[in-house]
């Protein structure tokens, strides 16, 4: 990387380097059996150079030539950018867990077997499928303005399907952990949560109406969210395609909404002081109490929009900076969720869907089919809704927010969100 | 040691020495079944996003895999630094994992060894075209779209091209290189109206060269009139309804409604969805035939060989309403008791070879459109694909867009029709199947984290009755 830099340098040509290494190890076990051990090592390098105002973009996965990255990048600077790359910033972050670094594949593969003993212990009917792994990884940036961040992060995650087959009924449950630290992996709430399912799946029945109030699990949360996302991308605002494009400061969503980008939240593996372009990341309140406050970008869109950096831009493996969240956040409410189900005379618990992000995103519609969902009249479980589409409008639903639940959960890693309740959406279900 | 010089497998003998220590190892170790993977990529990546070009980037990308199957399980290794030394420990790796995996024995469908070379020819060879030529046609296609209408807001225009050669050796023998050059490309209008923003799509992709990108000035004309149209709709009302699907919508159908219930990897370890899926059972009326076919000549779902260095075929899924077959890998045709049919794949060599689909289509009948409409009292008229999931039981695919029908004939739009099914009753309510097939190729399906694998889907207009449609 420093021959890059030095021969950027003496071109005086300003550019960043970007070096991603990853080794991971993981365990499959397929219907209840260990059936596949796997590793993987990776590492590849990509080349910003920015000639005249114009960018100019390669990469390259193995081990990397030096030259051809300066030969192609070069080549490639068509793109007319105002980015300025960041100066001086010089970080050294290590996230490694000891404990998740020597876990041995014996031991994920015991921590498999484990899992599914259990669940098999209740439910001998079932057939598990799982899947762990540890990955360990290492990001480096650079550029010709002295900047010298490196970031090593180690994760486990533990994802796990418990298939049931009642005649041509099938039950699929998905749950799942990802974690930086081995001693916040809570085996016993991923199994209390398949277990609360497979209970309440014990028979299939209809709302009694089409519009019906409707709860969505943390799971769930990101159908609602996945609109406002793209909302407030930098992205979405250069095109002039957002419907939050005129609405800073304006108060579009409940205010029982507040929904926060924080990187430096300890819990969530997208944490980091530092984004991919070597910018300091900060706290960034997206909407607050129902107000939009910001917009996020990566250091190109920023410049063509005229708008100040957030260091908020990130990549996709070696693609090119866009502009991404870290660690997303949601205020909780103050009712547990049980009060909640307990308050309403009937209402919809959706959990699993399909279906999400096929359609007019931008526009907030959405219209899923309920792959995991639970009705419950006056707060107890009546059994599993199937067959079943739920729609409605995501500006809408979270305009008017029932309730959200005290209780929080952590997403893959990336999203601590409560239970949303919405007053009133439309439940299609098969006659 | 060899290291490998300009990061490139294309050096005079040197991928040979690395299958030789491969098979010596292999032979040495008594390994009954192993496999190593060795692949080379360039791609080109070119993106408008309005008026401003968005990316223009080129990229390049060696790595490799050996897959060793122990006494009762699979060992894998990836890796992108290849040299001989490393190749050894590599071997040790995927060798010592196999070895970890106790328990209940497998067995595989072993074949005959094979040695071909296969290359894909295309028409006009992207590597051949400067890039600034791609862009300046992809910027005519942005600027017709952007010049349409004052209500078009903006714009996205993707290409990419990836070249890729893949050499596969097996200890059975088996030596094959293949080369394949893939299109994709997507071209997106993004209309407004207020605070109203509608967007439609057109995406495409192609293994037969560059000349498809040069007649898409219409599709990109169409696209932006589509965006603008789709202000004026409303939003579909949820119900159930009689649906006519048109053939794009109808190949995403067929590909979540059974396709991947037909991959093989999903029931071979599961007995009670093996009893469902027994061969013969019934699925859908006499005249629903659905096939599966890599031999299928130049769409981007065919290929000679799979993953697994068997020679692909033709499947038949689906004949006469009657399940026929199913798609396999090694591993599942053998516990299955069913011939191999050449389906495991993987996108690249970091993962391993899955049961996929290739190029799966419903299989042309008699009808016309008009004989498909004529009798509908009030249905749905669902065109062109957003996707679709699935997951085995149920499934839903979303349309582009929507017409109402009444009375036979093809009344106002509607859009976000989002449709759901259930297997076991949807293929049942098939009604009539036209004669107009045409294939998709500007999808590509994920499975077990590996997306976008290039497939093709198939299909002529079909009618279903009894369709649930979400909607507000």
């Amino acid at each position: 990387m420093e021959e890059i830099i030095r021969k950027l340098k003496e071109k005086s040509i300003g550019g960043d380097v970007f070096f991603r290494r990853g080794i991971s190890t993981s365990v499959t076990f397929e219907a209840n059996r260990l059936k596949s051990i796997e590793s993987s090592e990776s590492s590849g390098a990509g080349l910003r150079v920015i000639v005249d105002n114009k960018i100019g973009y390669a990469s390259q996965y193995g081990v990397y030539e030096a030259d051809w990255l300066l030969e192609k990048a070069i080549a490639t600077a068509n793109i007319d950018t105002g980015l300025k790359l960041p100066s001086g910033l010089k970080v050294q972050e290590e996230s490694y867990n000891e404990a998740i670094d020597k876990l041995s594949v014996e031991d994920l593969t015991e921590l498999g077997k484990g899992m599914i003993e259990s669940i098999l212990k209740s439910y001998p009917e079932v057939i598990c499928n799982v899947e762990i792994s540890k990955d360990k990884g290492e990001t480096l940036i650079r550029n010709t303005e002295g900047v010298e961040c490196l970031r090593r992060r180690a994760s486990l995650g533990l994802g796990v399907h418990v298939n049931r087959i009642e005649g041509t009924d099938m039950l699929d449950i998905y749950e799942g952990d990802a974690v930086k630290e081995l001693d916040k992996l809570d085996k016993e709430r991923l199994l209390s949560k398949v277990f609360t399912a497979l209970e309440a799946s014990k028979g299939i029945v209809k709302p009694s109406r089409t519009q019906i109030p409707v709860i969505f699990t943390p799971k769930a949360v990101y159908v609602l969210l996945l609109p406002i996302i793209s909302a407030l991308s930098g992205k979405t605002i250069l095109m002039g395609a957002s419907p939050l494009q005129d609405k800073l400061d304006k108060k579009i969503f409940d205010e029982q909404f507040t929904f926060i980008d924080d990187p430096f939240d300890f819990d969530g593996l997208s944490g980091t002081s530092f984004d991919d372009e070597g910018l300091p990341t900060r706290i960034l309140p997206l909407i607050e109490s129902g107000v939009v406050k910001n917009f996020y970008f990566d250091l190109h869109t920023a410049s063509l929009l005229n708008r100040e950096p957030n260091g908020h831009g990130f990549r996709n493996g070696l693609s090119q900076p866009f502009p991404g969240l870290t660690n997303l956040i949601i205020n909780p409410g103050n009712s547990s969720i049980k009060d909640i189900i307990s308050s309403l005379d009937e209402v919809l618990v959706v959990d699993q869907m399909m279906g999400v992000g096929q359609g007019n995103v931008l526009s907030g519609e959405f219209s899923v089919n309920v792959h995991l969902g639970f009705l419950y009249r006056k707060g107890e479980v009546t059994g599993r809704v199937k067959d079943s589409m739920v729609a409605g409008n995501a500006y809408n639903a979270l305009a008017n927010i029932l309730a959200l639940s005290s209780e929080r959960e952590w997403i893959e890693g990336s999203l601590y969100t409560p239970y949303i309740c919405i007053p009133e959406l439309t439940v299609v279900s098969k006659e | 040691m060899i290291n490998l010089i300009n990061n490139s497998l294309d050096k005079e003998g040197y991928v040979e020495e690395i299958k030789e220590i491969f098979l010596k190892l292999a032979k040495e170790k008594r390994i009954r079944y192993g496999e190593l993977r060795l692949e080379e990529s360039e791609v080109t990546n070119i993106g408008f996003r309005g008026k401003e070009l968005e990316e223009l980037s080129v990229s390049k990308s060696v790595g490799g895999n050996i897959r060793i199957l122990g006494r009762c399980g699979w060992g894998f290794i990836s890796f992108n630094d290849i040299n001989t030394e490393a190749i050894t420990d590599y071997f040790e790796e995927a060798c010592n994992a196999s070895n970890l995996i106790t328990g209940e024995e497998i067995e595989i469908e072993y074949s005959d060894p094979v040695v071909d070379r296969v290359v894909f020819p295309m028409g006009r060879d992207f590597r051949d075209i400067p890039i600034e030529e791609k862009k300046r046609l992809l910027s005519e296609h942005n600027d017709i779209m952007l010049n349409f209408s004052p209500k078009i807001q903006s714009t996205v225009v993707r290409y990419g091209d990836r070249f890729n050669k893949r050499y596969f050796i097996n200890t059975e023998g088996t030596d094959i290189v293949q080369e394949k050059g893939d299109i994709s490309s997507v071209l997106i209008a993004l209309a407004r109206e207020e605070d109203l923003i509608e967007q439609y799509h057109y995406s495409t992709g192609s293994i037969e060269g560059f000349q498809i990108m040069e007649n898409l000035h219409d599709k990109a004309r169409d696209t932006a009139e589509m965006a603008v149209r789709l202000l004026s709709a409303p939003v579909v009302k949820g119900g159930q309804y009689t649906v006519i699907l048109d053939p794009r919508l109808a190949g995403v159908f067929i590909h979540e409604a059974f396709g991947h219930l037909s991959e093989a990897d999903h029931v071979y370890e599961n007995e009670r969805l093996k009893e469902l899926m027994l061969i013969g059972k019934r699925f859908g009326p006499d005249f629903l035939n659905v096939v599966d076919d890599p031999t299928y000549p130049n769409l981007r779902g065919s290929y000679r060989y799979d993953d697994e260095g068997i020679l692909s075929r033709k499947t038949y899924l689906i004949r006469e309403g009657i399940l026929s077959g199913r798609l396999h890998s090694r591993e599942t045709a053998r516990k299955m008791g069913e011939p191999v049919t050449g389906n495991a794949r993987s996108i690249n060599y970091r993962f391993q070879p899955i049961v996929r689909m290739s190029n799966t289509f419903i299989v042309p009948g008699s009808s016309s459109f008009d004989e498909l409409i004529s009798d509908i009292k009030h249905g749905i008229y669902a065109v062109g694909a957003y996707g679709g999931q699935t997951s085995m039981e149920m499934f839903t695919f979303s349309a582009q867009e929507g017409y109402m029908i009444e009375n036979g004939k093809i009344g106002d739009m509607v859009r976000d029709v989002v449709l759901t099914g259930n297997v076991f009753t949807t293929l049942q309510n098939v009604e009539a199947i036209g004669n107009d097939l045409q294939f998709s190729q500007g999808g590509g399906c994920g499975k077990g984290g590996q997306s976008p694998l290039p497939v093709a889907t198939g299909s002529p207009h079909i009618r279903i009755r009894n369709v649930v449609i979400g909607g507000r």
